[in-house]
C-alpha cells in the first residue's frame, strides 16, 4: 500500500513526529511504500536542523533526517506554515532578506498543492497530531 | 487531474492557535485544485461563526471574513456537528444558512462520505 504521512504536531509539544517515524519504519518493513511525508501547522518545527537536544535524549530531528536520507523519502514542508514559524531554507532566507536559514537540506519547502497531490496519489493519508 | 474528496473538521477555537486559519488555508488550496472539499465545525470550532470578534486584538487573521468568502472559492458544503442544545443565539447568528447540522452520533456517516478526513 502507498501511504502518505501528515505531521501536524511539533516535536516537544506532542508525540506526533516520534509516532509517525515508528509508523513509517513499520510500514516499510512490511513492504509498503511511503509516497510522501508532509509537515504542516506546528509539525513544521521538525524541519529545523538547528535543534540540539542533550546527548542522552532522543534526537527526533536527526532520526527523521537519517530516515529520509536512507529511504529517499519525499519530505515536504508547507512553505507558508514554515515561514510563519521561522523555518526557512536558503532560497527563502535570501528572498526575505534574512541573515541565515535553518531547514534540513534534504527537505523541500513547497505549497499546499503538494498536500492535495498527496491525497490524490496515495492510497491512505495518515495524520499524526492535530 | 484525478479527483479526491476531503472533509476538514475544525474543532479548535479561532483565537487559541493558528489551527483554524491553517485549516481554512488548506480548504482554499484544495478548492483551487478543483478537488471536492467540505468543512465541518465542532466543539470550540463553532466559535469561528461568532460574529463581531476582535481578531485585531488577538493578532490573528479574520476567520469570519474567510468563512464568508468560501462560496467565492466554490466551497459550499458546510456541516455543523453538534447536538442542538450546544448552540446558543450568538453562534446561530453567524452560521451560514446553507450549512447542514449533523448530530454527533451521525459523525461516522458523514466521515464515510469522504476519501480523507482531517482534523484541525
Amino acid at each position: 500500500m502507498k501511504f502518505a504521512i501528515l505531521i501536524l504536531g511539533s516535536p516537544y509539544s506532542t508525540q506526533a513526529p516520534v509516532t509517525a517515524l515508528h509508523f513509517c519504519r513499520a510500514a516499510l518493513a512490511e513492504g509498503h511504500e511511503i509516497y510522501r511525508v508532509f509537515l504542516y501547522g506546528e509539525g513544521v518545527h521538525l524541519a529545523t536542523r538547528l535543534a540540539t537536544p542533550p546527548q542522552d535524549e532522543l534526537n527526533i530531528y536527526n532520526d527523521w533526517a537519517k530516515f529520509v536520507d536512507e529511504h529517499k523519502i519525499d519530505l515536504v514542508t508547507c512553505i507558508a506554515a514554515a515561514a510563519r514559524r521561522g523555518i526557512i531554507d536558503s532560497a527563502e532566507a535570501k528572498r526575505h532578506e534574512k541573515d541565515s536559514d535553518n531547514m534540513m537540506a534534504a527537505y523541500e519547502l513547497s505549497g499546499l498543492g503538494q498536500l492535495v497531490d498527496t491525497q490524490i496519489h496515495a492510497d491512505r493519508l495518515i495524520t499524526f497530531g492535530s | 487531474m484525478s479527483k479526491t474528496s476531503l472533509l476538514i473538521v475544525i474543532t479548535k477555537s479561532p483565537h487559541g492557535s493558528s489551527a483554524c486559519h491553517e485549516a481554512l488555508d488548506l480548504a482554499l488550496a484544495t478548492a483551487s485544485f478543483e478537488q471536492e472539499i467540505a468543512l465541518a465545525f465542532e466543539g470550540d470550532g463553532l466559535l469561528c461563526f461568532k460574529p463581531d470578534q476582535n481578531y485585531a486584538q488577538s493578532g490573528r487573521k479574520n476567520l469570519f471574513k474567510m468563512l464568508k468568502a468560501l462560496p467565492v472559492f466554490g466551497i459550499e458544503a458546510l456541516y455543523v456537528i453538534t447536538d442542538s442544545s450546544e448552540l446558543n443565539d450568538e453562534h446561530v447568528a453567524g452560521i451560514p444558512e446553507n450549512s447542514q447540522q449533523i448530530r454527533s452520533d451521525q459523525r461516522g456517516e458523514l466521515y464515510a462520505r469522504f476519501d480523507n478526513v482531517l482534523h484541525f
